[in-house]
């Protein structure tokens, strides 16, 4: 009687969770959602003896990062429930795991820190009832000198009998072999709508039925790009917004007390220096992504330049320090919903179900 | 690897502007635990970013002196903003690999209410660290059952000395059990520190750092085998001498325990500083003596260990050096005292006698031991005059 346990995730699911690390200037850290595909395989040996094989799979279905660090636990590591069942809100079920985004770190080394650890305890017990097998993905990224190489590590760790053990991690590609049987998962429920609308038409010819499938699945897509399209839209511009209003409340912060001690605002504002990904980033970022943001790319740059320019001269906008203030929560509210929203229709169809149909 | 034990103002430039205040906390307090040695602070040498942006060390490693040896903790702060708390990892050690739940917030006030602010805050987290360190190595000791003779032995010099904080308790890999122990004596009646010169290099005035004395037993729990060796700190081991000229007995597991051990090699080391403090003080009595019946006749005198003084006696109107040394045994030994003629040479050098048989008795005062001399003197030097003057004839 063997268990296994492992981890797998498809292509552009595992694309937008990559997309929300890089895109983020700062260490990150989030959660993964899904669910836990259990199967079980009972083989009868040659000496008729029966041997059952369990396979856990954790099938990691899309991220949702948080805002900022310490956004759900404090400086002691406790986590704040209340406040994790806010951001979710109805995708709270789904949670199979979190990830941890460390910028700076040699990818060979990543691994959970003290407060990290403790967190990761609690959110295994937290949701222990869901999913036993809460894992944690480390994550970090790398780019060569000259900027012509990206390389990202991930691994997943579980907490199990006080060790923190690696799962096995299995990237779904349309072109792996399969030699042995393949099982099939339970699709979705947006997919299934889709395939009866199509079966009620009647047609019997098999390859016309696919071909009617796929154009279905595909305008449906289609839809669906252009919804979420709108909604990062938005989404960016609550967090330009964000951002402005952070900015402002620190500049109040030490101009209002710059009689007071002039030096400490000088420092300040010299505080964390120059973003370290230069502005080609935000527009590599955007290219890789599906939709066509051209309009939103110039606003970034700005928003970029002007974070620079503020470095060499201490009289505009200065650069990021992130601090809390109540009036920022309802903006973060909306962007939150708006994230989840993208989430679910981006990753409840993906291309990998249309093309397992269309083999079987 | 740099490694930076001092705080010079362009090191502290490596680190972003908020925390600096921190960071240099580490330096001006950095004493932790018994050893005299303080915490460094090691940073990577930065590679310069292709847009010449500033790019600060918000990561980096703290040595610290435990047992003898060092321990190596990672400090991570987040560049996101600076005032959040740091994120500890301990590489190469099972200390916190699976820390429960309430470890920050029970054990760590600091951390918990982390305030960048202050600028003991680090400061302070660490020292809490490392009370959790010392806990879990003793924890080790206890749990594991080949230990049990030395936790035992661990508990009752703990019950007897309630002195938990001057003891240091490591083991390391191979299963030795190491005890770092600081003896507690007031050293501020030596004498002070005389820095050697170094010929031929520049002078820097080197730091002996504070005073100090630690003891050190190695002990494997099945072998008979013990290692134990007496540290001294710069100064102490100029004015005592070193540990193998102090001849400390060996520790032998099987005849005496360890807080009998210890209560020994204390007692060795207090009888010896009280010998040397006692030593000095009565140099610095017959100095001043000196000093103040014979001021006007004093050429030079060493101000600092009180070991020489020169004068310039006139006996009818013959003029002569007189030179007196005072040796490390004094009051046992008489100070050597020697006469050195201004007018006569011999060999090309100085005529010089030495005066063997001037009045000196141990059990006198300083002041008497002065007086006596002074007198004799009077009549030493018309003899000395006239051998110097045969000496010239001849």
């Amino acid at each position: 009687m063997t268990e296994t346990i492992s981890v797998s995730v498809s292509g552009s699911a595992f694309a937008l969770l990559l997309y929300e690390n890089i895109k983020n200037e700062y260490d990150q850290d989030g959660f993964l959602l899904g669910n836990v595909i259990s199967k079980e395989t009972n083989k009868l040996t040659d000496a008729d003896h029966r041997v059952v094989n369990t396979e856990h799979i954790l099938k990691i279905k899309s991220a949702v990062p948080c805002p900022q660090q310490f956004y759900f636990y404090d400086s002691s590591g406790k986590v704040d429930i209340d406040k994790i069942k806010r951001y979710l809100s109805s995708q709270e079920t789904e949670v199979i795991g979190w990830f941890l985004h460390k910028r700076k770190r040699s990818p060979s080394s990543i691994k959970l820190n003290l407060r990290e650890k403790i967190i990761h305890k609690q959110l295994a017990n937290y949701f222990c009832a869901q999913v036993p097998y809460f894992s944690c993905c480390l994550l970090s990224a790398e780019c060569s000198n000259i900027k012509s190489t990206y390389s990202f590590c991930q691994t997943f760790v579980r907490y199990n009998m006080s060790k923190y053990e690696n799962l096995p991690l299995h990237i779904i590609n349309l072109s792996d072999p399969c030699y042995t049987f393949k099982t099939t998962e339970p699709a979705s429920e947006v997919f299934s709508q889709v395939i009866k609308s199509v079966r009620s038409s009647g047609d019997t010819e098999g390859h016309l039925v696919i071909k009617k499938v796929q154009d279905t699945l595909q305008e449906y897509m289609k839809k669906m790009v252009v919804e979420s399209a709108k909604k990062e839209q938005e989404l960016f511009k609550l967090e330009q917004e964000i951002k402005q209003i952070r900015c402002n409340e620190i500049l109040k912060r030490e101009y209002g007390t710059k009689e007071s001690d002039q030096s400490a605002a000088d420092s300040e504002i010299l505080e964390n220096g120059t973003p370290e990904y230069p502005e080609n980033e935000s527009s590599e970022n955007s290219q890789t992504h599906v939709i066509d943001n051209s309009s939103d790319n110039p606003k970034r740059r700005r928003g970029r330049s002007r974070k620079q320019n503020s470095v060499q001269n201490n009289n505009s906008v200065s650069p990021i320090k992130n601090c809390d203030t109540v009036d920022l929560n309802t903006k973060e509210n909306e962007s939150s919903t708006l994230k989840q929203n993208r989430t679910r229709s981006k990753a409840n169809i993906s291309y990998s179900e249309i093309a397992q149909k269309r083999k079987n | 690897m740099d490694d930076i034990s001092l705080p010079d103002d362009h090191v502290l430039l490596n680190f972003p502007p908020r925390l600096r205040k921190n960071i240099k906390e580490i330096w001006k307090d950095g004493k932790i635990g018994i050893s005299s040695k303080s915490m460094k602070v090691h940073v990577n040498p930065t590679k310069a970013s292709d847009d010449y942006s500033v790019i600060y060390k918000d990561n980096f490693i703290l040595e610290i002196p435990y047992a003898g040896r060092a321990l190596y903790w990672e400090v991570m702060f987040k560049d996101e903003d600076y005032g959040y708390p740091p994120d500890f990892d301990f590489p190469n050690d099972s200390f916190l690999f699976d820390p429960d739940i309430d470890t920050i917030s029970a054990h760590m006030p600091s951390l918990a209410n982390w305030n960048i602010n202050n600028s003991k805050s680090l400061i302070s987290v660490i020292r809490e660290l490392m009370v959790l360190y010392k806990k879990y190595q003793i924890s080790r000791l206890q749990t594991d059952n080949k230990y049990s003779a030395l936790y035992t032995e661990y508990q009752y010099l703990i019950s007897e000395t309630n002195d938990a904080e001057n003891i240091e308790v490591y083991i390391d890999n191979g299963g030795t059990v190491h005890f770092f122990i600081c003896i507690n004596i007031s050293f501020s009646d030596l004498p002070p520190y005389v820095q050697p010169m170094l010929i031929g290099k520049a002078d820097n005035v080197l730091n002996p750092n504070e005073d100090t004395a630690t003891l050190r037993v190695a002990l494997k729990p099945d072998s008979s085998k013990v290692q134990s060796d007496l540290q001294l700190s710069p100064r102490l081991e100029q004015v005592i001498g070193s540990a193998s000229t102090l001849h400390i007995p060996t520790f032998n597991k099987d005849s005496n325990n360890l807080l009998d051990y210890i209560s020994q090699i204390t007692t060795l080391l207090e009888e010896r500083v009280e010998q040397i403090s006692n030593n000095y003080k009565l140099k610095n009595e017959y100095i001043s003596f000196i000093i103040s019946v014979c001021g006007c006749n004093i050429i030079e005198y060493d101000s600092t260990l009180f070991s020489k003084v020169v004068l310039l006696c006139e006996v009818n109107n013959f003029y002569t050096l007189v030179l007196i040394q005072i040796g490390n045994k004094f009051p046992q030994e008489k100070p050597k005292v020697t006469l050195r003629s201004i007018y006569h040479l011999q060999h090309d050098k100085p005529f010089v006698h030495n005066l063997d048989n001037y009045p000196y008795s141990p059990r006198w005062t300083p002041e008497e031991m002065v007086k006596r001399l002074i007198t004799n003197l009077k009549e030493e030097i018309p003899n000395f005059q006239v051998i110097c003057q045969k000496l010239a004839a001849s």
